[in-house]
């Protein structure tokens, strides 16, 4: 690296989280997330809030899912296009990536209780419908399966993630070419695994139900709050006085730019699978949506299209929105709260048949994966600098500016 | 401007501006940049692809393009609504599909395409409303080595108009700044309509 | 980006115009098949144009007999009621896509290797989308009259268009889709017809180039909102590209149609119009790029990449395919089981498995470097894509169709002689415009090209 680079870095301040900050937020996250953790498994235990445990606990459990498994889709399309611009973004989604190997530990609790979360494995069995594809829906498959998506995402994040940190060091441009090449088939296998993940841990939750567009529903989801998360990382760090002049406003108007895209794409996936299923009326097919449009879910459901499609639509339209150090945070809080309610959306109205109802379980069990999610977060940001800083591209990204 | 507010030293009026030609991109704006710092304004860049950095140097003010194609945006999707509504579920009601005959739903399509549409529409009409094109006629026309500036050339140009116009000072920046080729363009061909 | 990065080669990206080449060689280069006299115009355009003016000649003649007779002269009959005629459709509108997402996509992702080749592929998707526009129109048998339930015209009937059926948004998409196209074209076009204007020799080129160019003079102050507004049509044309399609698979989505109701359309279709877009560019980039001698500016970077782009598509519509059988297994609808198995295994498997081979088959040898770098096999795979999309619609339509659900109206679908023209018909008339547009406008966008290379950059200080 040249000493210009090396200046340009110095220039930046501390590459790292503080062991202090790191220690206190890392302490109070995982503190909050184990108990919130026991708290919600011990009342699986219990007949009377098993099913409500269960069902909180898949939507926290698919909330933090969603983030870790979109940083890494985050991390391996930079590569797979060798864009420039999201060097200085990059390690940031490589640490949120770096906490898949952990989704296999959160995945457990569901492993063990498919006959009370999903009826094909239970109450609905022996249904003709359900029955007619007991080939795909039944307990020891869905559990390999999940094994194979967990393994696929963990094995992927970790590699993405440590052989960054080790590029930290050498410096070695073969490196960086090797996750280049790895991450064309690694997105394809990527994607495979996370839509079907997304028919088995939420499309199967109604087992007559299908639609052959809900991968790509729950890939535009994973996206949107994905990115909403790394804008809102970056406001974090930048608050802490890091990164402030790696990311810049440039950096974010590029995401800015990825959001707002993701968002018409969402509503895009959403309006198309809804539109067709009301449109044709079929019992199967549209019952889904009745079901969503019954007492308070109906509310629920207008709350879900302000929420990711027409707030953050008119909220990033602009030029000067998505440059804005307000609006654009603002914007990405919204997206993560309504990938929350989406997951809510998608999966409650399966237990709770007659109108929204919200429980302690849901806070619970949010705070279980969050806190952990964030413990771990927030130790490796101690431990790694937050930036690639050997990238050969770094330089560069660091100029970046918007035409 | 009317002719009676014309000093001695300001031009006369069939003279439209000065041009200047810069070897490259980068001079070109180093060319801006002193005869800005000159004091002139009317000034203007003529090159065979837009530079970068150029509006900066310019001082341009931000198009307000964008508004007017939000203006016909938000046109289509009202109107596309109104006339979908209208014409099926009040002026010409019928069953067909057991839809209802006000299917919100189904209006999707036709407001999007037509939110396109006018926003295309005002995008196109608006950028030669503000560029004031089209204009078949141009006094820099007929400085005959201005085909360049569609080719390899690089122009500067100042209009007459500016209230800094001064012949010899302008000749001095331009030169100091890196412009060869100055040529004083007239409104029209010599023995045309003028003296 | 700065100069000063010191990448290593092995990551850095080739030049996307061979260096070394100045901006009036560009000019010169571009200029030169457009600036030909008439009386030089090279033999293989004459013979190129002959031949599409004969295709255009059975277009016409097929018209003329299908407005005369009826289209009863076509094969389509019950059950089989769509046939050729949409298949045509949604090929020819989905190879318009490919101009779009090159010129509107790739730009407002940044890849400025889409410079060399947009200005083709938007001429190739407004030609396309006339061609497209034929085959509805005409199956109305009566275009004059069917202009009342297509459009809200006030008329003595007191009837209106019913906004609730997805023909109808057809109509609205793929006219839009036509215009916005056309706009966005023209907008480009502008610099360079001002490029032809100044160096025009004839008073007759002058005086077109002239008119068309509407006084463009270069001025930084017409540049600056011309940015802004190429940007702005450029991100309506992205969600509006989405949106033709998209509607397009409406028209079978929304039935409740074993084969055609399925969720995963839109975006299938969408992916499907630019994998068979890319097809048709780069089968005629090939062609042209070696006849005009242009290999300097279409570099190999440039069609390596656009071998990337059909990899990726081609294997969303291979991810579709996946999806519609496995969905179709699952779903456990007897009829949805028994549709996708009769396409597979049914009187039509040759199509079926010839859609397979072609589309998600045939681009995965784009995996080798090599092969997406070798100028024969990247023409022979793009013809493949070309004929796996066409048979593609053709599975879609006609499989779905030739089965009924009552067994007694089975059938099985024969194409007459005038499908057959009327397809060929609309390839002369393709062809015949992109004859026209290869001869008379510039084939590669100068202006955007020149911005690309070393020169434009404002940081050099040196020029030449």
């Amino acid at each position: 690296m040249s000493a210009q680079t090396h200046d340009k870095l110095a220039e930046l301040g501390p590459l790292r989280l503080g062991k202090d900050t790191a220690g206190r937020v890392s302490i109070l996250s995982l503190g909050a997330g184990a108990l919130g953790l026991i708290l919600t498994v011990g009342a699986m235990l219990s007949e009377e809030l098993r099913d409500q445990a269960l069902h909180s606990y898949l939507v926290a459990f698919l909330f933090v899912a969603t983030l870790a498994v979109g940083s890494l889709f985050f991390v391996m399309l930079q590569h797979l296009v060798g864009a420039v611009w999201s060097v200085t973004v990059r390690r940031v989604a490589e640490i949120a990536a770096s906490t898949l190997p952990l989704l296999a530990l959160l995945f457990v609790p569901i492993a063990f209780q498919v006959g009370h979360l999903y009826p094909w494995a239970g109450h609905a069995a022996h249904e003709p419908l359900v029955e007619a594809k007991a080939g795909y829906l039944n307990t020891p498959f869905f559990l390999v399966r999940a094994v194979l998506y967990l393994l696929l995402w963990g094995g992927l994040g970790w590699f993405y993630y440590s052989r960054s940190v080790q590029l930290d060091a050498s410096g070695d441009p073969l490196l960086l070419l090797r996750l280049r090449r790895l991450s064309a088939p690694a997105i394809l296998l990527w994607a495979i695994a996370v839509t079907f993940a997304g028919f088995d841990w939420i499309m199967s939750l109604a087992p007559e139900w299908y639609s052959t567009i809900f991968g790509v529903y729950v890939f535009a989801g994973t996206m949107t709050s994905t990115l909403s998360m790394l804008v809102l990382m970056a406001v974090l760090l930048a608050r802490q006085g890091l990164l402030r002049e790696a990311i810049t406003t440039e950096h974010y108007h590029d995401l800015g730019k990825l959001m707002f895209g993701f968002v018409v794409f969402w509503t895009y996936i959403a309006y198309s699978q809804f539109m067709l299923i009301w449109y044709s009326n079929i019992p199967e097919e549209t019952r889904w949506f009745a079901d969503r449009w019954v007492g308070s879910w109906a509310s629920l459901s207008v709350l879900l299209i302000f929420l990711q499609f027409v707030i953050p639509f008119f909220g990033l339209l602009s030029r000067n929105a998505k440059r804005s150090p307000v609006i654009l945070p603002v914007m990405a809080g919204i997206l993560l709260v309504g990938h929350l309610v989406d997951l809510h959306w998608l999966v409650m109205p399966q237990l709770h048949r007659h109108g929204v109802s919200l429980h302690w379980l849901d806070v619970t069990a949010l705070v279980g994966t969050c806190g952990l999610f964030v413990g771990v977060v927030a130790r490796r940001m101690s431990q790694v600098p937050l930036l690639p800083v050997q990238d050969p591209f770094l330089p560069a990204s660091l100029e970046f500016e918007n035409a | 401007m009317s002719s009676a507010s014309l000093s001695k030293d300001r031009p006369p009026r069939h003279i439209y501006g000065m041009v200047a030609e810069f070897a490259s991109p980068h001079a070109l704006l180093e060319g801006v940049r002193a005869v800005r710092k000159a004091g002139f304004t009317r000034i203007d860049t003529h090159t065979p692809f837009p530079i970068h950095g150029m509006d900066k140097a310019m001082g341009l003010p931000p198009s307000k393009l964008p508004w007017l194609v939000f203006a016909g945006g938000l046109t289509g999707a009202v109107s596309a609504f109104l006339l979908q509504w209208w014409t099926n579920a009040v002026d010409y009601q019928f069953l067909v599909g057991g839809k209802p005959v006000f299917s919100y739903q189904a209006y999707v399509p036709v407001c999007f395409e037509l939110t396109v549409l006018l926003s295309a529409f005002c995008a196109v009409l608006g950028l030669l409303a503000l560029c004031g094109l089209p204009r078949p006629y141009h006094p820099l026309f007929l400085h005959p080595r201005f085909a360049r500036a569609t080719d390899d050339g690089f122009f500067l140009s100042v209009e007459a108009a500016d209230p800094l116009w001064d012949e010899a000072v302008l000749r001095r920046v331009l030169t100091a700044a890196g412009g060869s080729e100055i040529a004083i363009i007239r409104e029209a061909p010599e023995g045309g309509v003028h003296v | 980006m700065s100069s000063a990065a010191p990448s290593p080669t092995v990551l850095q990206p080739e030049p996307l115009v061979k260096p070394g080449v100045s901006l009036h060689e560009i000019t010169e280069a571009i200029c030169a098949p457009v600036e030909t006299e008439l009386r030089k115009t090279p033999l293989g355009w004459i013979i190129g144009f002959g031949v599409s003016l004969a295709f255009l000649g059975i277009y016409l003649v097929t018209v003329v007999y299908l407005l005369w007779k009826g289209i009863g002269i076509w094969g389509n009959n019950q059950p089989v009621g769509w046939a050729w005629d949409i298949t045509n459709f949604v090929w020819w509108i989905g190879i318009g896509h490919a101009g779009t997402l090159i010129s509107a996509i790739l730009f407002l992702f940044r890849q400025k290797w889409r410079t060399s080749i947009n200005r083709f592929s938007e001429a190739m998707t407004i030609f396309a989308v006339l061609c497209a526009l034929q085959f509805p129109l005409l199956h109305t048998g009566r275009p004059w009259v069917a202009i009342y339930w297509l459009l809200p015209l006030p008329n003595s009937m007191s009837i209106w268009p019913n906004f609730r059926s997805p023909l109808v948004w057809d109509v609205f998409a793929v006219s839009t889709y036509f215009t916005v196209s056309l706009l966005f074209w023209y907008v480009g076009l502008i610099p360079d017809l001002a490029t032809l204007r100044d160096r025009a020799r004839t008073r007759a080129r002058a005086i077109v180039y002239g008119v068309l160019a509407m006084g463009w003079r270069g001025s930084n102050r017409h540049w600056q909102h011309y940015e802004k507004a190429y940007l702005i049509l450029a991100g309506l044309s992205t969600p509006l590209v989405l949106s033709v399609h998209s509607i397009v698979s409406f028209d079978f989505s929304t039935s409740v149609l074993p084969g055609w109701h399925t969720t995963i359309f839109p975006p299938y279709f969408v992916a499907g119009a630019v994998f068979s877009g890319f097809g048709l560019v780069m089968t005629l980039m090939v062609l042209a790029r070696q006849y005009f001698g242009l290999r300097h500016l279409v570099t190999m970077r440039v069609l390596e990449n656009m071998n990337k782009i059909m990899l990726v598509t081609g294997t969303m519509v291979g991810y579709a395919y996946a999806m519609e059988a496995f969905i179709a297994w699952y779903g456990g609808s007897i009829y949805e089981r028994f549709t996708f198995a009769n396409r597979m295994f049914g009187p039509y498997w040759w199509a079926y498995w010839t859609m397979v081979s072609c589309n998600v088959i045939s681009p995965q040898l784009f995996w080798f470097r090599r092969i997406r770098r070798s100028i024969p096999a990247m023409f022979i795979i793009s013809i493949f894509v070309n004929i796996g999309m066409w048979f593609e619609r053709f599975v879609i339509i006609v499989t779905s169709l030739h089965r009924d659900f009552v067994p007694g109206s089975w059938g099985y679908f024969r194409p007459t002689l005038f499908d057959v023209s009327m397809f060929l018909g609309t390839l002369g008339l393709f062809f015949t415009l992109f004859m026209l547009f290869l001869r008379f406008l510039p084939m590669i966008a100068m202006a955007e090209l020149k911005g690309v290379t070393p020169h434009a950059d404002p940081h050099a200080k040196e020029h030449g």
